[in-house]
Parts: structure tokens; sequence; C-alpha cells
């Protein structure tokens, strides 16, 4: 065959290799504008409840609704709440997050100033981690109504995860001045808390458990969290109290679940903490539980289930985050959470590149200047974690975790003084935290 | 009706529709190195670009590579070299101001296919010729906007966003350099004037370029 021909076929080879990837795309992005979204089944206990049922029979007369016209921007904003409520129930916020953006940018598209369209979609932004493009929208919303109480409390999260304590707690006070309810009162409990108030911080979340109704998700989860500070104050008789009260109010909560396997971890129960465990990742698609769970097959002496476990979370997170690029382009930063499971299986190299990602992202939040400390001391590069240490510290946190964290650094940078006093308030109340971390302490508090 | 002089503008809408949809999406912040001194973005930016063709970008050291097995003068490459670095700097600009952007699932196979043709075109052709220059712009248009998506990764600073992108543009410049270099160190400089050269080394190694370049383009479409 001549040269000449050969290059045509080349050319021609070229152009039509180029106009399929081209064309596929084109196919595939059509499809996605086109999608509905169906519910997916719910799992075990969650599957037989009446608001189960409700909720389905709701979706789909708003899918028909959207069928029939498309520009109905109320069942596309109820339909997206929806999706957002369903999300957080059931843990798959991959899918119904990218329904609930598909919707909401479609209502954006005909009227960019859709207020409520605007809150969900920073609230969308913020599910997915995406927090300054979250507090931007929210900043938005705001302009359009300030006189809005969610829009607020969008404005605290966005400000809390970007690291603006300042702006955050200006912005929970005038929440609450506009809606005192469940949302404003753990709002307040947070911001508490991360100031090292932890009795405020309980009598805040007392309140907002009380403003919810009983057995309702947003009550149970707000009960797990008041059952989360009194573990972090050592009241694990509380703590196990609050659990058992919304696993009773919401039978088959996941979180609820879990919390009962952290009381067990705290007795010492590894066999029975595996149990609850396995059943709240049966029941809720949450890397956290699945990141827990491996530790806990690693203490239980079960390494080879541990490692195999992990490295399937590790999996998905990247490939959440890659599917959520190419669906609605949201995509789920998970860099944080990926520098913990890195950090689990000992791949520091990784860990470290996930954190300084996430820090890249967010150099002012506290929890994210703890990660990379955290990372860094896991490499034993002590001097370069205290800066990031001290950073995680300036809101005076009293969060045991973190204060393990900064003691043990404390103790490796020649500060004893500053690690004794910073262990002994970490270990004080004998907290509930991570069992290893809280041997490591007490035995390097008993060498200063 | 439409009638038979009309112009068909269906093909320009297909391809601004494609990177309309990108448009409202600038560049990722980056936060921490907004408070940075100019000297640590400049140096951090250069590294990643370095870092980015050498040793991280495979794909980009074996078009550079391609570029140098056309034939064993220095004007060839150089040439080339220019056409590529001119226009990636191009839409590495314009796809971090978020004013043309291309989806991932369409550039990285066509970086892949771009380095096949080229590749293949080594065995074709011995002189350098306007279309290839034409050619090899074009390809750079392509992996310009491969650079971005890596840029994006780690975001820009608002406050440095040109020092930011010229450092990461100059790094892949000195990475572009490296790999040329090396070319000529290995086998241009040892063996280019050599009768076999084109037997023996342009041949084997652009159909093991083609290859390779091949499998990845069938991986990046699937």
């Amino acid at each position: 065959m001549k040269k000449k021909t050969v290059y045509i076929l080349l050319i021609v080879f070229f152009f039509s290799v180029s106009a399929f990837v081209v064309i596929r795309y084109s196919i595939r992005q059509s499809k996605l504008r086109n999608a509905t979204y169906p519910l997916i089944e719910r799992k075990s206990i969650a599957a037989n409840t009446v608001e189960w049922q409700q909720t389905k029979t709701i979706a789909q007369q708003l899918i028909d609704k959207l069928q029939y016209n498309t520009k109905d921007t109320k069942a596309a904003i109820a339909l997206a709440s929806l999706y957002i409520q369903e999300g957080r129930i059931t843990g798959n916020y991959m899918y119904y997050d990218a329904a609930a953006m598909k919707y909401i940018n479609g209502i954006l598209d005909n009227e960019p100033g859709n207020f409520e369209a605007l809150t969900l979609k920073a609230l969308l932004y913020m599910s997915q981690h995406h927090f300054a493009e979250g507090l931007a929208v929210a900043e938005k919303a705001q302009t359009i109504n300030p006189y809005n109480a969610l829009v607020y409390g969008l404005l605290v999260d966005g400000n809390v995860e970007m690291g603006n304590y300042k702006l955050a707690v200006e912005n929970s006070d005038k929440m609450d001045s506009i809606r005192p309810d469940i949302r404003s009162y753990a709002r307040i409990s947070y911001l508490r808390e991360i100031h090292g108030d932890y009795p405020g911080a309980i009598e805040a979340m007392k309140l907002a458990v009380e403003a919810g109704g009983a057995g309702d998700e947003p009550t149970e989860w707000t009960r797990i969290q008041l059952a989360r500070l009194y573990e972090n104050t050592g009241d694990i008789k509380r703590a196990e109290m609050h659990y058992t009260i919304a696993l009773n109010e919401r039978p088959g909560y996941a979180y609820a679940t879990a919390g009962l396997g952290h009381i067990a971890i705290a007795n010492n129960n590894y066999p029975k903490a595996i149990s609850f465990y396995e059943k709240a990742a049966a029941l809720i698609n949450d890397y956290a539980l699945q990141e827990q769970l491996s530790q806990l097959y690693r203490m239980n002496g079960d390494a080879k289930k541990a490692d195999s476990l992990l490295q399937n979370t590790i999996e998905e997170m990247n490939k959440d985050s890659k599917k959520g690029e190419q669906d609605e382009r949201i995509g789920h930063y998970a860099d944080r959470e990926l520098a913990y499971a890195y950090l689990l299986k000992s791949d520091t190299k990784n860990a470290l590149k996930h954190a300084l990602i996430e820090y890249d992202r967010r150099p002012e939040n506290i929890d994210v200047n703890e990660t990379v400390a955290w990372v860094y001391y896991k490499m034993k590069a002590y001097n370069k974690a205290l800066p990031f240490v001290k950073a995680a510290l300036k809101t005076n946190c009293k969060n045991p975790v973190l204060l393990c964290h900064a003691g043990l650094i404390y103790a490796n940078t020649n500060q004893k003084e500053l690690a004794k006093s910073t262990l002994q308030e970490a270990l004080r109340n004998n907290p509930n935290i991570d069992p290893e971390l809280k041997t490591e302490s007490g035995n390097v508090l008993k060498t200063l | 009706m439409v009638q038979r002089n009309e112009i068909n503008y269906k093909p320009f809408l297909i391809c601004i529709c494609l990177t309309l949809p990108l448009f409202a999406f600038s560049h990722t912040i980056n936060y921490a190195l907004e408070k940075a001194p100019v000297n640590d973005v400049v140096w951090f930016y250069f590294k990643m670009g370095v870092a980015h063709i050498v040793p991280l970008g495979y794909d980009h050291i074996l078009f550079v590579i391609s570029l140098c097995l056309l034939n064993t003068k220095f004007k060839t490459i150089l040439w080339q070299a220019t056409a590529f670095t001119v226009a990636h700097t191009i839409t590495l600009a314009l796809s971090m101001k978020g004013i043309i952007t291309l989806p991932a699932d369409i550039v990285e196979p066509l970086i892949a296919l771009s380095i096949m043709f080229v590749a293949i075109e080594n065995i074709l052709i011995n002189e350098l010729k306007v279309w290839r220059v034409a050619v090899v712009f074009m390809f750079g248009l392509v992996h310009g906007m491969g650079f971005a998506s890596a840029l994006n990764e780690i975001g820009l600073p608002r406050n440095q966003f040109f020092t930011s992108i010229f450092s990461f543009n100059a790094g892949v410049e000195i990475g572009q350099i490296i790999i040329i270099t090396l070319a000529f160190l290995f086998f241009i400089i040892p063996f280019g004037k050599k009768s076999w050269y084109k037997k023996a080394i342009v041949y084997p190694l652009s159909a093991t370029i083609a290859l390779i370049a091949a499998y990845w383009t069938i991986l990046r479409i699937i």
C-alpha cells in the first residue's frame, strides 16, 4: 500500500475516532439531561415504614408532573427537596444529590434568581463538600432574601467549613433571631463546641432535640449529636441512653445503631461493636461507618477483613468523586476522609496528598488543619505538624481527639509542659475516643 | 422549510454546546496559596508544571518524543515544540479562566489519539511540512486543556492567577526541554547520522509509541 493511501486512511481514522468520542459524549449528556431518577428501595426496617410508602407515591406524582410540564418550578423544587431528604436518610448522596442538582439547574437556567433553587443548590454544594461554592451561592441567595432563616443556616455552615468562625457566629445569631428552632439550636451547639464550651453545646443541643418531633430524622440526628457530646465529655451512660432513645423513636436508624457500637468500643466489647457497625453499614452508605468497621476488624485481630474493607472504601470514595464530576458536575470532595482512610492503611504519602488538597481549599478550617497535622505526625515530621495543630486549636476547641493529637505533637517537639497539660485535659473525663489513640496518649502522658 | 443554499450551522452549534456548559465554571480556587508570598507561588506551580511532564506526564512525554522522531534537524524540532507550546499556553489560560473548556471525557481520548497520530506520521513522512506544524498546533490546543484539568485539581490563587499560570507553564516548558535534551542525548546525537537510524530507531520507536497510544485511546474511551 502506498504511503499516501496510508496517510489518508490515518486522517480518516483520526477524524472518525474523534467524531465517535464527541458524539458518544453528546449522547451521554443528552441521556443525562432526559434521565429521571426513580427512588431506590430502602433497606431493612426503613423499607417497611408508612413514611416510605408515602414518599414513593409523592415522588412518582412529582416525576409525572414534571414529565408533563418540564417548567413546573414548584414541582421541581419539591422533587429536589425530596431527593435531598432521601439522600440524607439512605446515605446515597451521590445518586440523590445528582438527581436534585439536575432539577435545580433546570430551574436556575430559566430563573437565575429563584431563591428556593439557590438555597437548595447551596445545600447540595455543601453536601458534596464544595464549601466555597456553596457559600458563594448562599451569599447570592441572602442578597435576594435577607429575612430567611435557612439561608443564614447555610451561611453558618459555609463559613464554618471555610474557617470564617467569626462570621459563622454572626450568622448563627441572625438565624436564631429570625427563627429559633431545631436547626438554629443545633448550629449554636456546634459553634459552642468548637469554641471549647461543652456545657453550653450540650444545653443548646438539648434544646434542638426538644424543638423537633420525636422520630423525625432531623430530631434523631440531633439526638445522636447530643449523645456524641456526652461521649466526648466522658458521660458514656447518658450517651448510651440517647442512642437507645433514638433507636426506639426511629427503628433501624443507622446512626443510632452505630452509636451503640461506639459505646460497645468504650466497654472493650469489640465483637458487639462489630455487630452494631455491620448492621449500621448495611443500612446506610456512609464511608465513616465503613472506616470505623475496618478499624474494629483490625482491633479484633481480623487484619485481612479490615484491609479488604478499607481498600474497598477507598476505591468507592475515589469512584464517587470521579462519577460526580461527570454527572451534573458536582463531584464529592472526599479528600479529608481519604486522608484518614489512607492513614489507616499506613499509606502516608497518599494521606498527605489528599490532606494538602483539602488544605488548599480550606486553609482556615480547624478540622482540615488537624488532618494535615496528624498526617505529618504519622510521618514523624513533628516540626511540620506543629503550625497546623496550632491553627487547629485557634478556636480553643476542646475536642478530646484534637487535644490528644496536639498533646502528642507537643510531646515530640520538646514542649513537655504544654504536652502534659494538653494530654491531661484531653483524657480528664475519660472520653470515649479511639482506644489506640487513648492508649498512646496515656502512655506518653506517663513519661512527661 | 430549510432552503438549499442555507448554511448548516449544526456542527458549529454542537461545538459551542460542548464548551458552553462549562462557561460558568472558572478555575478551582486555591485559598491556601492566596496568602502565600509570590516566590512560594511561583516555585509551587513551576515544580508542578515540571512534574506534570517529568515524571508524571507519560502521555506528554511520548508526544514530545514523537516530535523529536520526525527527523534529526534541530529546526524541525524547534518549530514543532514552539507550535505545541503556543497552542497549549492559549488553551491552558482560556480553560483556567473558564472561557473555553472541554470535558475530560473528550480531551483525554483525544490526547492519546494525537500521540498515535504523530507517531504514525513519523513513519510516513520525513520532512517538516506546514501541515505537520498545524497538526501539532491543533494537538497542542487539546493538550493545554489536559494541563488545565490537572491544574484545576490543585486550583489557583485568585490574586495571583497569571503568576501561577505563567509559572506552571514555565515548568511544563522545562519539562519539555528535559525530554528533548534526553532525546538528543540518547538517540539523535549518537545515531542520528547513521544510515540505519530510521529503520532501527525511528520506525520501531514510533510504532511502539503508536501502539501504547492506541491502547490508551481504547482505555480512555471505554
